[in-house]
């Protein structure tokens, strides 16, 4: 009986202390003696090639930010970061800007704030494709409804005089693309990079048309920020902007320290980075009011959003300048 | 009297609606220090009554009492052995025993003390840190003896205790039985179906018959202590109860040439 | 069996199942880069055993997975007791569990980050659903299966409640709860990687998701296999310790036969 007693005595015990040193989040606040306390923007993100200038801020930033501290939280599909930045518990994300528009349809207070990338989307089919229209008939994959991927894909098709339904549609996660085109299970995809640049290295997929090819200045990642945090802590809103918009230009004229960072964030192989970063550009990472109403026509002719938000309402540049 | 059964009737209400009488207008009268072995075939209740003068359950009719306060509940004065002994499987020998002594708000040391003292008095103090799952049937119940035996109660239940055992084991704990009877001077109500051993054990033998459950006769039982199975009076007494079970023809006396 | 025999037929099993696997990479059926061979693996998994990778995501896995697996023992036991003694209150909150036991925590998420956040809480709380509801039942029926002797005795003896519980009750239902901690053992386990998928930045499963999205099949399979031998190690402690409570009650829970 003691012995019974003394057991339960122990787990609760370990228990309680489990619970206490797994909750604790460690701070990665640097600061050495006599810093000021500087505040500590959660940002979300997906280690895609999209999020690229969020890893440079985040790397320079470490000595450049005066009141603020970047906590990149990765996370692994887009359902799970758009929870986060649904429920606050991020201050922003580099998301797919369809999402984040869908999200303040609904109610929540975002702000597009920046473009995460320009282009930087590739179609790659199998190499048995060599024209849209042999698609016919065949499986194609999209990570999303709700994304600009899709509406690339909607736009190649009318211009090869296609339909949505001469081809079969089908969702996939982006991981899987690669060796579900191997496979033969789908005979092309057009999604995020790195997972495009996959096919393309191991041989078993060809690029059919690159994002710029179909339309010219798509919209496709943002940095979106809650307008709450906007409201209440405007000087680092304000900073964070400002770096991301400088990594931008960082990153044109800087390729080999690009690249040693990015392998730190997307650690995919080198040989499959390289040719991502091909044909992705991150020059004037400006919302651009023209491109994003013409988002937004494209959501509605699809049939994906019936009001999206106005460009007044959810794209906010006042921070960029 | 110390013990009262007055007029007492336990009706049952079967699934199919009816009613089962386990016992009708039992009428009993038990002194104090007596050895009263409640013996019959299923279905006469003898355990039926052991349950109700325990106070597992209470009667539908009539009343009982035990020294002038009426039977309500279970109480610690008045322990029952079970048949299937009702051993602590967690708990060693000395664990079991000190079990019934918790409840008595003595300290540590003592029920320690009181638990080996009746450990010992069962012979089993060899085996104080065995498990219940290690020990025999016998030794089993001795340990459930001595349990109920430390709590220093007035009246022992006990209901068919012996059944499990193997006749030369049960033989030897009817003897531990009546010596231990002999030396503490309790009150012992002992329910069986065996007729040798209620001879062997009881006082008085407390014939029961069922359908409806109740009281045929009571055999008085004045052998001296420590019993003979063999001696002519012993087999006498056998014979009467067997008798009053009309399991034995009436003495025709008749020469056989 | 002896031991050494068993040892012996594990090594061929694996032997086998690895003679295999690189038959079908040889096969040439499947691309390198997205069925790697065991020798592959095998680097992987050295190389995470070596940088110390491994040591410090399991040890995160494990603390939160010893999190939410003990609060889930206790609460379940705690409240399966009083749900298995008073009937009546079991008898309202049954439909209730029973309408959300079959809701698969991943189903939960959104709720999750909501009123947990993001990080290490999240991938707690899957763990506590998970192993919740297999202790709670098994407490619960626990109950009804206690001898109805050992509550006579107590009821001669005078012991009241807390004491029935914690002398009576609880002693005699736990080789069967016993039995349900298992079985929630091994079912939150499965769940670790789903929990660690809301925003945990270390761990094991977290490692799996990162290697996925990085397209780095070998680590990905090199994840699985820690994961699946943590779970074995797991699942073998706990036998462990159901031999021990076989020896203190004289029953042995889940051996063949019993």
């Amino acid at each position: 009986m003691k012995l019974l007693r003394k057991l339960m005595a122990a787990a609760v015990v370990l228990a309680v202390i489990f619970s206490i040193t797994a909750c604790q989040n460690p701070s990665k606040n640097a600061g050495g003696p006599g810093a000021v306390a500087k505040q500590t923007v959660k940002i979300a993100y997906l280690p895609l090639t999209h999020a690229l200038p969020l890893y440079i801020e985040n790397e320079l930033g470490k000595e450049k930010f005066k009141n603020i501290n970047i906590e990149l939280v990765k996370f692994g599909s887009w359902p799970e970061l758009m929870d986060a930045l649904n429920t606050g518990k991020v201050d922003g994300a580099s998301v797919l800007i369809e999402l984040a528009m869908k999200a303040k349809e609904q109610g929540i207070d975002l702000k597009a704030v920046a473009l995460g990338h320009r282009d930087g989307n590739v179609v790659v089919v199998s190499q048995d494709i060599n024209k849209p229209a042999d698609l016919k008939g065949k499986t194609f994959a999209i990570p999303h409804r709700l994304s600009t991927h899709n509406i690339l894909l909607y736009q190649m098709l009318k211009d090869a005089g296609l339909g949505y339904s001469d081809l079969k549609v089908v969702e996939l996660p982006p991981p899987e693309m690669p060796a579900a085109l191997a496979e033969g299970r789908i005979s092309g995809y057009i999604v995020a990079e790195p997972f495009g640049a996959k096919s393309v290295a191991n041989g078993k997929g060809k690029v059919l048309f690159k994002s710029e090819d179909i339309w010219k200045n798509s919209v496709c990642c943002a940095l979106v920020l809650r307008n709450e945090f906007i409201k209440s802590k405007g000087e680092a809103a304000q900073e964070l902007v400002k770096e991301y918009m400088n990594s931008g230009k960082y990153i044109d004229s800087n390729g080999e320290k690009v690249h040693e960072i990015s392998i730190k964030y997307m650690k995919v192989e080198q040989n499959v980075l390289d040719l991502s970063m091909k044909w992705i550009s991150y020059k004037d990472l400006k919302i651009h009011e023209a491109d994003y109403n013409e988002l937004a026509k494209y959501l509605i002719e699809m049939g994906l959003s019936k009001n999206p938000p106005l460009f007044s309402n959810f794209v906010d540049n006042s921070l960029i300048n | 009297m110390y013990i009262e059964v007055a007029d007492v009737s336990k009706v049952y209400n079967e699934s199919t609606g009816k009613k089962a009488a386990a016992l009708d207008g039992v009428n009993i009268s038990i002194e104090k220090g007596e050895f009263i072995c409640l013996i019959g075939p299923s279905g006469c209740g003898k355990t039926t009554l052991l349950n109700l003068i325990s106070g597992f359950e209470k009667p539908s009719s009539g009343r009982i009492t035990i020294d002038g306060d009426e039977v309500r509940e279970p109480s610690i004065k008045y322990v029952t052995i079970f048949q299937n002994y009702g051993l602590l499987p967690w708990r060693n020998v000395q664990g079991n025993v000190e079990l019934g002594l918790e409840s008595l708000g003595f300290d540590k040391k003592r029920v320690k003390e009181i638990a080996r003292e009746y450990i010992s008095l069962v012979g089993l103090s060899d085996f104080h840190r065995h498990h219940p799952y290690q020990l025999s049937g016998g030794m089993q119940q001795r340990v459930a003896i001595a349990r109920a035996l430390a709590v220093d109660p007035e009246i022992i239940f006990m209901d068919e205790p012996f059944g499990a055992l193997d006749a030369l084991t049960r033989m030897k704990m009817q003897e531990e039985i009546s010596n231990i009877w002999k030396k503490k001077k309790k009150t012992i109500i002992f329910v069986t179906h065996d007729i040798d051993e209620s001879v062997f054990l009881a006082d008085r033998i407390v014939i029961m018959t069922p359908y409806p459950g109740r009281i045929k006769s009571i055999i008085n039982v004045p052998l001296a202590r420590k019993r003979d199975r063999t001696s002519p009076d012993f087999l006498r007494i056998r014979d009467d109860v067997f008798t009053e079970f009309e399991m034995k023809e009436k003495d025709r006396l008749e020469y056989y040439l | 069996m002896g031991r050494f025999r068993k040892l012996i037929n594990t090594v061929i099993g694996l032997l086998l199942l690895a003679a295999l696997w690189e038959g079908l990479v040889l096969s040439g059926k499947w691309d390198k880069s997205l069925l790697p061979s065991p020798f592959r693996v095998l680097e992987a998994m050295n190389g995470l055993l070596a940088d110390g990778t491994l040591f410090t995501h399991l040890k995160v896995s494990l603390l939160r997975f010893a999190a939410g697996y003990l609060t889930a023992v206790i609460s379940g036991i705690v409240l399966g007791l009083v749900f298995g003694w008073f009937k009546r209150l079991w008898g309202i909150f049954d439909p209730i569990v029973q309408v959300l036991r079959p809701i698969s925590p991943i189903a939960w998420f959104p709720f999750i980050v909501l009123w947990f956040g993001i990080g290490d809480l999240p991938a707690i709380v899957i763990i506590f659903i998970a192993a919740f509801y297999p202790v709670l039942l098994s407490t619960v029926s626990s109950v009804s299966k206690v001898d109805q002797t050992y509550l006579k005795v107590a009821k001669n003896f005078g012991i009241r409640q807390p004491h029935v519980f914690t002398k009576i009750i609880f002693p005699a239902a736990f080789p069967y709860i016993a039995t349900g901690l298992h079985i929630a053992l091994g079912s939150a386990w499965v769940f670790l990687v789903a929990g660690e998928m809301v925003g945990a930045q270390s761990g094991l499963g977290y490692l799996i998701i990162d290697a996925r999205n990085n397209l780095r099949s070998d680590l990905v399979l090199a994840g699985i296999i820690f994961i699946g031998i943590s779970g074995l190690l797991l699942d073998k402690a706990i036998r462990v310790y159901e031999k021990w409570i076989g020896k203190n009650w004289g029953i042995v829970p889940n051996e063949r036969g019993a």
